[in-house]
């Protein structure tokens, strides 16, 4: 299979697992690991699911992780959050795009605020339980540091491609 | 600690939480544990002098920017809190949508000036999140600790931050880590 064409799987894969489970990033992401990678794979809540991929999975940088889904590789990238919900999202195929230039609405100042932009990242596939943010609502819309919006915390996010594929 | 001791005292746990709600001082006859929760009434318009101890960064921001006292049981100022309250600098731009900008982090001084340290997040608000600021373990009527919690929506979620805990040897507060040369 060409580059091109596992991207459009790829890509086809992350639009498929966006429209039917816009409530939970753990059933979007398993949606395409089940499509692409392992159709064995069982359902695992986000932070489980980030303790399989550490131990299963290869980790990638994002850069490399950027480079893999532009060859039609799955790469899934996640933050656990003890004591809560973890996020698990896969970088969706395509040109970096600017983060932020989004508005929500802030409650407390009855206002639209929007978020600034800081730098050139990858698209996302994102999806969210909660939807509290739309940063965390992503068919390759926005990007991968989005659901978080927050440098430091971005630091903490990992990225993990299958074995052999890098 | 606090959690046991207002197990073993019904009256005194909804005391207590109605001073977290109020955002006042957290003070009890018997508790050894003194907690201060920053709230609006330890806040105001800065003085002038107190104008003068900012950098230029926060000139934009000066109209929007209060400090919050923080006293001690005598009710001697014993820190200063010093943040652009992201609340009045937002609703004071016209429209009803407005670009976010960086605002500098809250500073923390005493009340001569001195810096003694800064917060890892705006307050009372960082959109999209929101910080709760308590100064805790109070020794010889000062502060040791400041427990900072953010309401978060975005993923990483609400949680504690990394406490800042006070070194008398810098005469700073800083989180364990950070600062130690």
């Amino acid at each position: 299979m060409s580059d091109s064409e596992a991207v459009a799987k790829l890509k086809d894969a992350c639009d498929r697992a966006y429209d039917k489970n816009q409530n939970s990033c753990s059933n979007a992401v398993w949606d395409v690991i089940k499509e692409l990678v392992n159709s064995g794979q069982e359902f695992l809540q986000a932070n489980e699911l980030i303790d399989q991929l550490s131990d299963d999975w290869e980790e990638v940088s994002l850069d490399d992780g950027f480079d893999l889904a532009n060859k039609g590789v799955v790469v899934v990238g996640g933050m656990q959050v003890h004591g809560g919900h973890g996020h698990v999202i896969v970088i969706y195929p395509g040109p970096k795009i600017p983060n932020g230039g989004y508005q929500y609405f802030y409650k407390k100042m009855n206002k639209y605020l929007v978020l600034k932009s800081s730098g050139l990242y990858p698209r996302a596939l994102s999806t969210s339980m909660s939807r509290n943010w739309p940063g965390t609502l992503s068919k390759g819309d926005k990007t991968v540091w989005d659901p978080w919006a927050d440098d430091e915390k971005f630091k903490q996010v990992d990225f993990w491609a299958p074995p052999g594929c890098f | 600690m606090t959690f046991a001791f207002a197990k073993r005292a019904p009256a005194i746990r909804v005391w207590l939480l109605a001073g977290a709600v109020a955002g006042s001082s957290v003070l009890c006859c018997a508790a050894p544990e003194r907690k201060v929760v920053v709230g609006m009434s330890h806040c105001g318009r800065l003085s002038t002098a107190q104008r003068e101890w900012l950098p230029s960064e926060w000139q934009p921001f000066l109209e929007y920017t209060r400090v919050c006292s923080i006293q001690n049981s005598k009710r001697e100022a014993v820190v200063l809190l010093v943040s652009a309250w992201a609340i009045l600098y937002y609703k004071a731009q016209p429209g009803t949508t407005v670009s976010q900008v960086d605002m500098p982090h809250p500073l923390l001084f005493s009340p001569a000036g001195a810096v003694l340290g800064s917060l890892p997040y705006n307050f009372p608000d960082d959109p999209p999140a929101e910080l709760r600021v308590t100064f805790a373990q109070w020794e010889d009527d000062f502060p040791q600790r400041i427990d900072l919690f953010l309401t978060d929506p975005r993923a990483a979620g609400s949680r504690s931050l990394p406490p800042l805990v006070w070194d008398q040897n810098q005469r700073k507060f800083a989180t364990k880590g950070e600062g130690s040369s």
